[in-house]
């Protein structure tokens, strides 16, 4: 069904491509927040791939290869909201305290908080491999063909990513166990 | 006493953390803004990229057309070939490659392919009117210093649904938020029109500089006067950004401030 939408998108056809726009807009807005971590530059990257997904979509040659066309979009969208946004990385979200919880809680929320943190150092292009990888699930040679990039392009960015966030990770828990643990 | 949770655990956890539905506003916007967008036609699909040709119906199609553009050379190597006999149907061509091309399919005109970014076109389009001022908004994304000059990095968004035209350059301001205008800028004597779709951004550079003038009421920003008079003020980078570029001529002297052309 959804080919035959994408082939009466192709030509011209509005209605066919606002059931698109309604069936992946959700998906497209949850790929995008994750990899920009920001509601407005997440809605500002969506919006802007779906106008481009409409202005290129008759040069897509294979309508079964649309849901994977379009979250290359986004994830250029993003690339673009990112580069436009330059301070993007400087947000920090906040942990909410509590003064009742525990020591190993109070770990994890700092493991999150140092996570999210090293997330937001990563590159876009990375960040845009984790999320493809970890959220969607998709393998490597998915996340290779859904990007226009080698396989083992894809491969070295996700194996950089994890381990920078895990070397984040770890040189939080490195000084902090002493002070903080027993505290 | 929970053990401490994995990384692969809390990476999960990060990448489930957020929205899992987009706002509905959202989808209103894209569904407002599209129509006004031609599509990209005219793309020629070569015989031989046809997703679903494979093997032997590849190479025979990839051979046809060198045969074919072969022929083509040749014949008009040889000076054979009848004036106006160059195209498909068309005027005479100087490339035999494309005398023997078949005209691609389109549905549209040739013209509305749009030549740079998403959704802006030099045009003089005459069914579409100038951009007015309350579809319009403006907002600062970042300022840099550079060698006594400030630059604010300025975002224009049409928010209306439908096309509009907008000059590529307008008279720049610095503006404080009591909107006293702090350096005044020089209206453009003439300048591209730009077709700025609905939902499309433009970026433009202002820089400034040598305000000398007395300390400026929080916040800070750019104004843009258009050529019919409007005017669009910058929505201000931070609330309480109240840095202007330094003084570097005699108190009281002018300051100076122009602007890049909007571009996609």
């Amino acid at each position: 069904m959804r080919d035959g939408l994408v082939e009466r998108a192709q030509g011209g056809d509005q209605d066919a491509f606002s059931a698109l726009a309604a069936a992946s807009i959700d998906r497209c807005y949850a790929l995008a927040y994750r990899i920009l971590r920001d509601v407005h530059l997440a809605e500002d990257a969506t919006q802007q791939a779906f106008l481009n997904a409409w202005r290129d979509l008759p040069t897509l040659r294979d309508p079964e290869r649309f849901e994977a066309w379009l979250y290359r979009l986004v994830v250029r969208a993003c690339y673009a909201e990112a580069a436009r946004n330059r301070q993007w990385g400087a947000g920090v979200r906040l942990i909410p305290s509590d003064e009742s919880i525990t020591q190993d809680a109070a770990s994890s929320l700092a493991d999150r908080d140092e996570l999210e943190r090293g997330f937001r150092r990563l590159s876009p292009e990375q960040r845009a491999v984790l999320v493809l990888h970890h959220y969607l699930g998709y393998p490597l040679t998915e996340i290779a063909a859904t990007l226009d990039i080698p396989t083992g392009t894809a491969r070295s960015r996700l194996h950089y990513a994890t381990r920078q966030l895990r070397a984040a990770i770890e040189a939080d828990a490195r000084p902090t166990s002493s002070k903080e643990r027993t505290a | 006493m929970n053990p401490r949770r994995t990384f692969e655990d809390q990476l999960q956890d990060l990448m489930e953390d957020g929205p899992a539905e987009a706002p509905s506003p959202l989808l209103d916007t894209i569904l407002g803004a599209f129509p006004a967008i031609p599509q990209r036609r005219g793309a020629t699909r070569f015989p031989w990229r046809t997703p679903r040709m494979h093997g032997y119906a590849r190479v025979l199609a990839g051979m046809a057309v060198v045969v074919v553009v072969g022929s083509a050379a040749l014949i008009v190597a040889s000076g054979q070939l009848p004036a106006g006999v160059g195209g498909v149907g068309g005027p005479p061509s100087n490339s035999p490659a494309i005398a023997a091309s078949p005209a691609p399919a389109s549905s549209g005109p040739a013209s509305a392919t749009p030549s740079v970014g998403t959704s802006l076109e030099p045009t003089v389009a005459p069914t579409i009117g100038p951009c007015a001022v309350a579809q319009l908004a403006a907002r600062i994304t970042l300022w840099e210093g550079a060698a006594g000059h400030r630059i604010a990095h300025v975002e224009l968004t049409n928010q209306g649904p439908s096309p509009c035209l907008e000059q590529a350059t307008a008279k720049p301001q610095l503006v404080d938020g009591r909107d006293t205008i702090l350096i005044d800028g020089v209206a453009p004597s003439g300048s591209d029109t730009l077709t700025l779709a609905g939902g499309a951004i433009l970026t433009t550079l202002v820089q400034d500089g040598n305000y000398c003038g007395p300390a400026p009421v929080a916040p800070v920003t750019v104004a843009f006067v258009l050529a019919d008079g409007g005017r669009i003020v910058a929505t201000p980078l931070s609330p309480t950004d109240a840095t202007v570029p330094p003084c570097l001529g005699a108190a009281g002297s002018a300051g100076d401030i122009e602007m890049h052309p909007w571009a996609p």
